[in-house]
């Protein structure tokens, strides 16, 4: 779901550096970082990482990666969890090619900010109903909502930089962004419901000296 | 210099089960000795070094450093001095380098006890670890054997009176290893080292204390001896 | 120059680079990264080539066929396709030829984050290929994908290991003095 360098304009990322920066700044407040807090945060960052690199099986023969940014905000909180997969975007972007630098603060509202707090917000929703349908409701929000965020932003950029008729960033308009990004993710939300529904039980249990309630 | 009076510790794993490390462990080591620190993996050699750098706190016992009772109180009135006079070196060197570049993990503890002519002394470590040429590289690129000496040079140029080092030849190839133990011996310093490589030990120092599979002290002496009465089988495998 | 003056020569770069809309600026930015590319030069050209193309073909491929039933201007994607290329090239020459722990030197914190971040980063990952490898030698799978049950295990390590490094790392920054007792 990471937007790469060169598909989103200054008038679309200046503005969002510009908020992107605000939630980084309340994140730390919010943390209250110093250096104690660093080694939690560099571990949460870390396995961030490398659960973004797991592989499982998706219907229809192929696969996709999981994302865990509901699993941890499940289990460290939504600000940890923020500050953390931030972080891990960065490192994405400038070691791996892994989604841009410009479209960095993109990626960080829609997938660090939303991700990590549609995820909190919706397993409290869904907390009175049903435990289980609320930590999986919080991994389907964590994809589905991001992927909405992705879409609409490059989906307005014809809109917002274009030479005339001549796109000059991503060239296909909301009509296309829309469905082509948010229904496969529709489905692909699922299965990272799914996978976090076993895993935050799974480690809740295994972890009970860290995770308990 | 250091003393240990059945020092006893133990902690929660992730599932809230208790698990005993270490039991009544009490010894004495003198300044200026060399002392290994031998045991199986999981006889606590990790923790006990933990706990005389007052990064853990036993759950009953004492442990006196140059006379003094080292607890929370003792450590929050005299940190900087303690941090300075007792370094630790973990098994793994990557979890202790946190500087830009080796020049400033060496120049770190240097600025923050106070020491002047920095540069200088960064240089004079750096040659003696034989680092020099690796002085502005990220400590996060290096390979194992030279974050190991880069951590070693950062804690020694402080010139600590105690030295403690866990497993410090688990990363280092035979020729670094024979360098270590040649340097080791060179140093007037208080040295408790763990390891597990028995055949290494009578290298590194005269006496071993040894940890047993019962998390306590089996044996306290010359490792000479030990290693001529304890059968290779049995070493360190049953309680005594 | 220093590292923290190439970072913001960079940023300044990528927002020009953002700005123009000519392809042979482009093009020349192209040319002068490759050249502060140095020795490897041709190595980060493959890989951010490499980075690149599957997103940037995936868009071009569908916007030429979407060309046929709509009147558009393919020659939009020269410049699409130039711009995203020399940001990449960019990127991926400033950290080769930088230490970029060291431009995160304004901030203590930061700086730190960083080292240990990328520390973990390095064991984990490494963990979760050598478990992929360990289940393809037992003929567990066949690719580098896992199933629910195979999750588990990975899922328990990765924790455990980040737990006990973090705890490790937080001692130290205590026994090399950063933190007070």
């Amino acid at each position: 779901m990471h937007i790469p360098d060169g598909f989103i304009s200054p008038q679309t990322y200046i503005p969002a550096i510009a908020i992107s920066a605000s939630l980084l700044a309340l994140a730390y407040k919010k943390i209250d970082l110093d250096v104690e807090k660093i080694p939690l945060i560099a571990g949460v960052s870390a396995i961030s990482f490398v659960m973004m690199l797991i592989a499982i099986p998706f219907p229809g023969g192929t696969t996709m990666h999981l994302s865990g940014i509901a699993i941890i905000s499940l289990l460290f909180g939504p600000w940890i969890a923020f500050s953390s997969i931030s972080l891990v975007l960065l490192i994405q972007a400038l070691l791996f090619g892994e989604g841009g630098i410009t479209s960095y603060p993109i990626n960080i509202i829609a997938m660090a900010y939303v991700g990590s707090f549609s995820s909190y917000w919706f397993y409290k929703l869904f907390l009175t109903r049903s435990k289980n349908i609320a930590i999986f409701m919080a991994g389907w929000s964590s994809i589905f909502f991001p992927s909405i965020i992705i879409a609409i932003v490059l989906g307005i950029q014809p809109l917002v930089a274009s030479d005339g008729a001549t796109p000059l960033y991503f060239p296909f308009g909301l009509s296309v962004t829309l469905p082509s990004v948010v229904i496969p993710h529709i489905f692909i939300a699922i299965v990272e419901g799914l996978v976090t529904l076993s895993s935050v039980k799974f480690l809740k249990t295994h972890f009970r000296s860290v995770f308990s309630e | 210099m250091i003393e240990c009076k059945n020092l006893s510790y133990s902690y929660q794993d992730f599932q809230l089960n208790e698990i005993e490390v270490l039991k009544d462990v009490s010894f004495k080591i003198d300044k200026g000795e060399k002392v290994l620190l031998l045991g199986i993996n999981g006889s606590g050699k990790s923790t006990l070094l933990k706990l005389l750098n007052g990064l853990l706190y036993a759950k009953s016992g004492e442990f006196y450093f140059r006379d003094n009772l080292v607890n929370k109180k003792y450590l929050k009135a005299n940190s900087k001095e303690f941090r300075k006079s007792v370094s630790l070196a973990m098994q793994d060197p990557s979890s202790m380098l946190f500087n830009p570049s080796v020049y400033d993990e060496i120049a770190f503890g240097l600025k923050h006890f106070g020491f002047d002519n920095i540069d200088e002394r960064v240089h004079h470590y750096a040659k003696k670890f034989e680092i020099e040429n690796i002085l502005k590289s990220s400590p996060l690129m290096l390979s194992g054997g030279q974050k190991q000496r880069v951590l070693l040079a950062s804690l020694l140029c402080v010139e600590p009176e105690v030295l403690l080092l866990d497993e410090p030849t688990a990363h280092l190839d035979p020729p670094t290893t024979r360098w270590f133990v040649e340097f080791l011996d060179s140093l007037d310093v208080t040295a408790l080292i763990s390891t597990h490589n028995i055949t290494q030990g009578s290298e590194l120092a005269k006496r071993a204390i040894v940890l047993g599979s019962n998390h306590q002290i089996i044996y306290d002496g010359e490792i000479e001896a030990f290693l001529e009465d304890t059968p290779f089988n049995d070493s360190l495998l049953l309680s005594r | 120059m220093s590292d923290r003056a190439w970072l913001f020569v960079y940023l300044i770069v990528v927002m020009i680079l953002g700005l123009v809309h000519n392809e042979l600026i482009m093009l020349f930015s192209i040319i002068i990264t490759m050249l502060l590319g140095g020795k490897a030069r041709f190595k980060i050209f493959k890989k951010a080539l490499l980075v690149i193309a599957l997103f940037n073909l995936s868009i071009s491929l569908s916007y030429v066929i979407y060309s046929f039933f709509v009147s558009v201007d393919i020659s939009a994607l020269i410049l699409i396709n130039l711009r995203a290329f020399a940001i990449t090239l960019l990127t991926f020459t400033l950290v080769r030829r930088i230490n970029l722990h060291k431009a995160l030197e304004f901030s203590k914190v930061l700086a730190i984050l960083y080292g240990f971040t990328y520390a973990q980063i390095i064991l984990l990952k490494n963990m979760l290929f050598n478990y992929y490898d360990g289940l393809k030698s037992r003929g567990a799978i066949l690719r580098s994908n896992l199933r629910k049950k195979q999750l588990k295990p990975l899922l328990t390590t990765l924790f455990g290991t980040m737990l006990h490094k973090s705890s490790e790392q937080s001692m130290a920054l205590r026994s090399r003095g950063l933190i007070d007792d």
